[in-house]
Parts: structure tokens; C-alpha cells; sequence
């Protein structure tokens, strides 16, 4: 009987022990990576040196002397509005000042839903570093980013260990990123990776968005020749979407790389009016940049080289200041097939020359403003030449600007000839075209050098002749000239006649009675009259 | 003084060995077929398993009982807990039926466990780089409970109810680790063998004592 009470009571006890609710206890977790709801009236706002300001709710962060902790949503205030840019656990450090030099940390990769962002779905949310980078150091890495070096953004590095890569979709157009960086204050995304889209698919893409405005288009560099004639130099520009990518068609052994840069107008707030309206109402800026690059594939030893790249840049507003500029640089370099012949054949020879290189570079402005409006075009060839050196064998421009149109033409047989011709047209009636032909004899009696220039223009006309040289050991210089002013009608003869005669002159000049007068003298006197 | 250890030794060896002679082995594997932890809303995800091997004598009432609990999981939010824990534990036998060849026992038990928890953030997001996704923590907890046993032969039916108590620091989303009651109650039903050592043996003390 004693035994039974004792089994009874601790049978009791130990069921009562079990299902007594109070052994169970209360934890407080929290789901770091779930966007939050941000509450306006208690958040913390923590200042990052070239990032702007962000903003958490007060209980999801931890502020101590010289770090911060979030464990939460960090958001960005746009337009008054609190948007989610990131959740997770991320570090602030700071030095002395109230301001933070740093932020790093995981969190969620994701896209801020405002405006067009709104249009892009995530597929595969999924975790990721965060760290801060200046825009320098992206372009170290990416040279065309298309990112302000001043100013600080978030890395974002994917986490690696996720099988299924994170994918943004606009339509039927998907975007795997490799690398993303974000402005959470424009607020603004870049990234680089792949896009796809039937039935295309463009390797190392790029894909940048900012409400603001902020991305920055970087117009290709030119020739020192081109870029001096420009009365408008190409600029920078800043806009909102930004595309670029590099298209290879193996087929012809090339690569298509194309940027472009599209901009509109900012409202009042400075937030874009396309992000909010589209399309509709919006003026718009537009920079591209693109570049044809022959590739390696074709034959192993061949360098890659770039064909040709060209820019253009537009800017519509509806306050007037319209104009569209464009650059251009085409160069077919046949010096590959120098160097092929080299290899195939194996010679010395062939290693000595190359190709003949041509380059036509063009430059295109019109505007609002006319007197920037200009038009260029330069062609040339040229070709190395064992013992010589690189030589331009024929050059050729015209241009049309404001004031004038100019063309030029010349042609060279370096060591032997050369002839040239260049013209200057202006609106107001004034012109001046020159040229002239020039030959070179070097033989084993005689070294003969003979030129021949005419210049016309608006006021009359210069022909000269010169010979000079050596025969059998006795050098001579001999020149002729003839001058003529169309509106004086005044002439004027020159020889220049070995020593001691020396530059002797006949002038025939027009009195103002139609008188004619002529002398003789020493010395050009009516040159001048004829330069512009 | 030799002479009286070189007696008194066997002796006690020999008395030692009787009072454990017929001694049984209880190998099983369990099933638990309800649990609950010790964290406010936490659900039951996985139910746990077990083995464990027990050691008794048909002479003695207290039994000794290693046992390996795995598998079982709990989920609250968006975390998900997996405790595996290893345990010893002692019984006592509180009441005893026997008609054979069926047998009946009633035992009590307490016992110390080792627990391993894997504590994992296991939300929508695919978050496996992040260095608290998966919070390890391992130590020292108590188990007390009762088994009822029901033999047929040394086939054993086995019933546990079982109150694990045990304590963690995690993380868990917040800035400092906080404290987790980690433990649980749990009832298992087992299917085990039991090996009867030296069944008919009676050990004495040598004839020359």
C-alpha cells in the first residue's frame, strides 16, 4: 500500500511537471530580412560621408560610441517618402564626427519600389554583402560605370553560395547581376551582368537607373586633330537610364560595344518627372558612345583592334537649347595583313612595313545656337615606310561651320612630290583657296627642288614659282611671282634673279584716274594684301 | 594484512557479480509520437527519433539507459530550431506485474543530456551567407520521466514520457544573445529487444572462504 502512494504521487508529479504550461518561455526573435514598415515619427537617422543620409527605425538599431548596429530595414526619403532600400544586419563605423565613414554588412539584395523600379521584378530574393565604394574605385574596376568618382555607393555583392543567381525582369527582358551598386538616396542602381532577351543575349551588360538623374554619360575621347576643331568640345552629360553592352558577332569576328545615356527633365523636388509621369511632357537629353573592335579569334597572333567608335549627343529642351553633336572615328587598319603575311611567310621583310592605315574621323554640331553649328570630316591614309617612319600619303577635310566652309586636300610621295589644296569660304563673301604642287630630283649630277603655288581670293591672286638646286656643283635659287588685286587692279611681277641683281620687281598700278604707272623695284610689296 | 585482502577481494568481487548476475541489455528505436518545446508558439515541426540501449539486472530494480535523441525540429517565425541531444539516465523500477510471458514495469527516470542545437533562420529570403543564418550551440540539460515498459519474451513495448530541460544563448534577429529555453516534452514509443545474460547463474563465494 505505502509503495502504491508513493508510485501514485510521483506519476501525479511528474505529469504535472510535463504538462504545467509555466516551463515554457517567451523569446523576442526578429526576422531581419523582411522589409519592415517604416514608422515616421521614431526613426534614427544615421549620416554616411558621400552617401547622404539613411534612415531605421529606432528599435532595429544600436548606437554606441564609434559604431552603429542595424539589425533591420535601412531606407532612403524620397520625396518625402520613406523607401526600403536594403534589410538585414549591417555595421556603421565612425571616427569622431557624427557623420559614418563606413557601412558594411548582408542584407537583401533587392530594388527600391518607387517609380520605374516598381516595374522591375526580383526574382530569387536573395541575400548579399553590403559595402561602401567610391565611385573611383568601381571605375578602376569598370571603366565605363557610368558613376560620379566623388560620391560613395552601396556594393553589393551577391552571395555566392546561392545556387539560383538573383534576376530582375522588365517584360519579357531578364537581368542577372553580377555586380550591383545602388545610391539609396537618388535613388539610383547600376549593375553589370547578363541580359537576356530573345532572341539576343548581351554578355557583360550594363544597366543603371536613377530617379534623379545622376548616372553620368562619358563621351569617347578623340584625336588630338578632331578634337581641336571641335568649337564645341563633347561633354559629360548626366541622365537616368543608362544602357550598355557588348554584343560579339563571331560570325564576322568582331565586337559591337554600345552605351547610351538617356536624361529628362527634374521637377520642382528634383525627383525625375519621367518617374513619375513617363514619357509625357518630359524633355530629354540622350549620350551614346559605340565602338566596333575586331577580335582575336579570327587569327590568334593578331592584336585586337578597334575599328571605328563614334558618340553622339543630344539634348532637347523645351527652353531651347536643342542640339545634337556628333563624333565619329572610323580607322581601317590593314596592318593585320602585315602582319599575317609576316607570320605566314615567315619574312623580315614584310615586318618592315605595314599596311596602308586609313582613318576618316567626322565631327557633326547643330544647335539652338548657330554659331556653334559645325560640320567636319577628315580623311587620311596613311603608311610606314622602312628608313622614313610613318607618313601620311593623303589627307582630306571639309568642314562647314558658322563662318565659313574649308576643305583641304593633300597628296604626298614622301622624298619625290606633293601636291595640296585648301580653301577657305566665307558667308560674307570672303574666300581664299590655295595650292600647289612641289618635286623633289635627286640625282647623281643634279638636286633639283621646283614648287608651284597659286593662291586665289576674294581680293586677287598670287602665282609663284621657285626652283632652286645644285647642277654640277653650282647651287641657284630662282623665283617668280606674279600679283594681282582684283578691286585695285594693280600688278605686280617679282623675279628673284641670282645675286647681285637679287628680288627685282615691276609694279603696274592703276591710278585713280585709270592711269596706268609702272616702276621698278626691289621686293614684294602687294603679298600681304592678299592674306586674309 | 595481505593475507586478509587477498581473501576479502575475491570475496567482494564475487558478491558483486551475483547481485548483477543475470543481466539484461535493452537495444531499441523509438518514435516520438508527440512533442512540444519550451518556446512560447513554437510548433512541432519533425517528430524525434531515438535509440538507446539499456542496461539492468532481472535482480535489480534500477536500470541504467544511454540514449540518442535526433531529428526533431521546431518552428516559430521564421526560425527553425534542431536540437540533438545525447543522454544517461537512471531508472528505478516503481511497479512491477509479471504473468508469464508477459511482463509489466513501471519506471521512473532522471538523467543528464548533451544537447547540439542548430538554430536557423530559415525565413522567405535566401540568406545562407549570412553569418548568424545558422546559430550553433551545444551543452548540458536534465531529462526526468517515467517509462512505461510492457514485455513480451524480450520483445519490450516502451513508452517514455519525457521532460527535457535545457537552457541556449542566440542571437535570433536581435543585438545581443538572449537566452533560450530550449528543452521539451516528448512522448516516445519504442519497439526494443532485450539480451538476458547468465540467466541461470548464481554466483558464490569460493569454497576454501
Amino acid at each position: 500500500m505505502k509503495t502504491k502512494q508513493v508510485l501514485v504521487r510521483l506519476i501525479f508529479s511528474l505529469l504535472t511537471l510535463i504538462l504545467y504550461n509555466s516551463c515554457k518561455e517567451e523569446v523576442i526573435t526578429h526576422d531581419i530580412f523582411e522589409i519592415e514598415e517604416a514608422n515616421p515619427d521614431n526613426m534614427h537617422i544615421l549620416e554616411i560621408d558621400n552617401l547622404g543620409k539613411v534612415y531605421v527605425n529606432n528599435d532595429r538599431v544600436n548606437v554606441l560610441d564609434d559604431h552603429a548596429q542595424i539589425k533591420g530595414t535601412i531606407f532612403s526619403l524620397v520625396n518625402d517618402e520613406f523607401v526600403p532600400i536594403t534589410s538585414g544586419d549591417f555595421s556603421l563605423t565612425r571616427s569622431s564626427t557624427d557623420v559614418y565613414d563606413e557601412l558594411y554588412g548582408y542584407g537583401l539584395a533587392t530594388l527600391p519600389e518607387i517609380g520605374v523600379f516598381s516595374d522591375i521584378l526580383t526574382e530569387y530574393s536573395s541575400g548579399a554583402n553590403f559595402m561602401m565604394k567610391s565611385g573611383a574605385a568601381i571605375r578602376e574596376q569598370d571603366p565605363l560605370a557610368p558613376l560620379n568618382s566623388n560620391q560613395n555607393y552601396l556594393g553589393i555583392q551577391l552571395d555566392e553560395s546561392i545556387g539560383e543567381q538573383l534576376r530582375f525582369t522588365i517584360g519579357n527582358t531578364s537581368f542577372q547581376p553580377k555586380s550591383l551598386y545602388m545610391e539609396p538616396n537618388d535613388p539610383m542602381i547600376y549593375f553589370k551582368g547578363d541580359i537576356g532577351t530573345s532572341p539576343f543575349q548581351i554578355m557583360d551588360a550594363s544597366l543603371g537607373l536613377s530617379a534623379r538623374g545622376e548616372l553620368l554619360f562619358t563621351p569617347f575621347s578623340y584625336s588630338n586633330e578632331l578634337s581641336s576643331v571641335m568649337k564645341t568640345p563633347l561633354q559629360s552629360i548626366n541622365g537616368n537610364i543608362y544602357v550598355g553592352g557588348l554584343v560579339p558577332i563571331p560570325k564576322y569576328h568582331i565586337e559591337v560595344f554600345g552605351e547610351a545615356l538617356i536624361g529628362f527633365t527634374a521637377n520642382e523636388n528634383g525627383f525625375n518627372a519621367f518617374f513619375e509621369n513617363g514619357f509625357e511632357g518630359s524633355s530629354y537629353r540622350m549620350g551614346v558612345n559605340g565602338a566596333v573592335t575586331l577580335t582575336q579569334d579570327f587569327i590568334s597572333f593578331l592584336p585586337r583592334m578597334e575599328v571605328g567608335r563614334a558618340t553622339v549627343i543630344v539634348e532637347l529642351e523645351e527652353e531651347g537649347n536643342n542640339y545634337i553633336q556628333v563624333a565619329g572615328e572610323v580607322q581601317i587598319q590593314n596592318g593585320f595583313l602585315g602582319e599575317l603575311l609576316t607570320n605566314v611567310g615567315g619574312g623580315t621583310l614584310m615586318s618592315q612595313f605595314s599596311m596602308p592605315e586609313q582613318t576618316i574621323e567626322s565631327y557633326f554640331y547643330v544647335g539652338d545656337n548657330t554659331n556653334n553649328s559645325q560640320f567636319f570630316i577628315r580623311s587620311s591614309l596613311s603608311m610606314t615606310i622602312p628608313g622614313i617612319g610613318e607618313q601620311d600619303l593623303i589627307n582630306a577635310l571639309f568642314g562647314v561651320d558658322s563662318e565659313h566652309v574649308y576643305i583641304g586636300a593633300d597628296m604626298r610621295i614622301p622624298g619625290l612630290a606633293e601636291v595640296y589644296v585648301n580653301g577657305d569660304v566665307y558667308y560674307d563673301g570672303q574666300f581664299y583657296i590655295s595650292g600647289g604642287t612641289s618635286l623633289e630630283l635627286d640625282v647623281e649630277v643634279a638636286k633639283v627642288s621646283v614648287s608651284f603655288d597659286v593662291l586665289i581670293t576674294h581680293n586677287g591672286f598670287e602665282i609663284t614659282a621657285q626652283a632652286s638646286g645644285e647642277i654640277a656643283g653650282i647651287g641657284f635659287t630662282v623665283e617668280v611671282g606674279i600679283i594681282m588685286n582684283w578691286e585695285t587692279g594693280d600688278m605686280e611681277l617679282c623675279m628673284d634673279l641670282p645675286s647681285p641683281v637679287g628680288n627685282t620687281c615691276i609694279g603696274l598700278r592703276r591710278g585713280k584716274q585709270r592711269t596706268l604707272n609702272g616702276e621698278l623695284y626691289h621686293g614684294w610689296s602687294k603679298e600681304d594684301e592678299l592674306k586674309l | 594484512m595481505k593475507e586478509v585482502g587477498r581473501i576479502l577481494f575475491p570475496c567482494l568481487f564475487f558478491f558483486t557479480l551475483n547481485a548483477y548476475s543475470q543481466i539484461s541489455v535493452e537495444v531499441g528505436f523509438g518514435v516520438g509520437l508527440w512533442h512540444e518545446s519550451h518556446i512560447v508558439n513554437a510548433d512541432s515541426k519533425q517528430n524525434p527519433l531515438q535509440v538507446y540501449a539499456e542496461l539492468g539486472s532481472e535482480r535489480s530494480l534500477f536500470s541504467m539507459t544511454f540514449f540518442y535523441d535526433f531529428k526533431s525540429s521546431y518552428t516559430f517565425e521564421n526560425y527553425q530550431l534542431n536540437p540533438d541531444f545525447y543522454g544517461v539516465s537512471i531508472n528505478r523500477q516503481l511497479f512491477g506485474w509479471e504473468s508469464n510471458p508477459i511482463k509489466f514495469r513501471l519506471l521512473a527516470s532522471a538523467g543528464v543530456i548533451y544537447e547540439i542545437h542548430h538554430f536557423i533562420d530559415n525565413g522567405n529570403i535566401n540568406v545562407p551567407g549570412y553569418e548568424f543564418h545558422e546559430e550553433y550551440q551545444e551543452g548540458f540539460g536534465y531529462a526526468v520521466g517515467v517509462i512505461p515498459k510492457l514485455y513480451f519474451k524480450n520483445l519490450v513495448l516502451s513508452t517514455q514520457f519525457q521532460w527535457l530541460r535545457s537552457n541556449q544563448k542566440f542571437i535570433a534577429g536581435q543585438f545581443d544573445s538572449q537566452t533560450f529555453q530550449t528543452g521539451s516534452n516528448r512522448l516516445v514509443i519504442s519497439l526494443a529487444y532485450q539480451f538476458i545474460f547468465n540467466e541461470n547463474q548464481t554466483s558464490t563465494c569460493p569454497t576454501y572462504f
